[in-house]
């Protein structure tokens, strides 16, 4: 019935939007070759269906977005290496003593190293740079009357807990009195021994590994 | 065995562990609007200001437990 453009009543009524505003919220970028879909506030890890953020679609039915953090078999190897290398480095510590030569090197070499994989990891994948840090938490602070009243309960409380841990560990050093022990008094108690010493040491070195590489940015800036 | 003597820093030890442990129980049960660890984690490693110190602490950490404490 409607065949022609030119016999159509509802011709140009129901036009397709410019290109421009076609399927591409705001903070969406396109990149060709490997479909590479960034948004700030996607969040969470590897393959998204695009649909399942924007409902109108140019791309296929089966597309996936692919986050570059997506594990491969290259990730799979360092991530092995890395598991052999924490349990073969507290192995060894767990036979050493607090005095000895060899766990003082094996220490100060972890933590250079960490130090300089922090820096090389971290280059241009720190999230936010210090001054935006600061400022965002000075503004935070001083807008505390109009956050939700939980951040500003957790925030309290994870002040004083810190606050009081790092707090009353410090007094207890200074003193050095038998009726203030401090916490690394308590560890002592564990690290005496072989295997404590080596469980001890290896949960040092996963948090270490967590400080040095977790939450970065996934694309360079 | 180890054994602790219960001496005025212990009790404040066991106050401060309590602590912790509630709060992390409140946290563990769910309570949507307060900020937990995955959280706090995020914001602590935001900078390399507060990467930094955080690493650096780590590091004098392991160097007193390892290589000063018994």
């Amino acid at each position: 019935m409607w065949g022609r453009r030119e016999s159509n009543p509802h011709w140009r009524r129901f036009k397709r939007p410019a290109s421009a505003d076609w399927a591409t919220p705001p903070g969406t970028r396109f990149f060709c070759g490997p479909v590479i879909i960034s948004r700030g506030d996607m969040g969470g890890r590897p393959a998204y269906r695009y649909a399942a953020f924007v409902r109108t679609s140019r791309l296929p039915n089966r597309s996936f977005i692919h986050r570059p953090s997506g594990r491969t078999s290259r990730s799979a190897v360092g991530f092995a290496l890395l598991v052999a290398g924490v349990i073969a480095l507290s192995a060894w510590q767990a036979q050493l003593s607090r005095d000895s030569a060899g766990a003082h090197w094996g220490v100060a070499l972890v933590v250079l190293g960490a130090v300089v994989s922090a820096i090389i990891l971290g280059r241009r994948r720190q999230s936010r740079t210090t001054a935006a840090w600061i400022a965002g938490n000075i503004r935070a602070v001083r807008s505390w009357r109009s956050q939700p009243v939980g951040a500003v309960i957790s925030t309290l409380v994870w002040t004083v807990v810190i606050a009081g841990v790092v707090g009353w560990d410090l007094v207890s050093f200074i003193y050095q009195s038998p009726a203030l022990p401090t916490l690394s008094y308590f560890i002592g108690h564990v690290t005496r021994y072989r295997v404590g010493r080596g469980l001890f040491f290896a949960l040092w070195l996963v948090v270490g590994v967590f400080l040095v590489s977790g939450w970065r940015t996934e694309t360079p800036r | 065995m180890t054994t602790f003597a219960i001496v005025p820093g212990t009790v404040v030890w066991l106050v401060l562990a309590g602590v912790a442990l509630v709060w992390l129980a409140v946290l563990g049960l769910g309570a949507g609007a307060l900020l937990g660890p995955r959280r706090l984690l995020p914001w602590l490693l935001g900078s390399w200001l507060s990467r930094g110190l955080v690493i650096a602490a780590w590091g004098a950490a392991g160097w007193h437990v390892f290589c000063q404490r018994p």
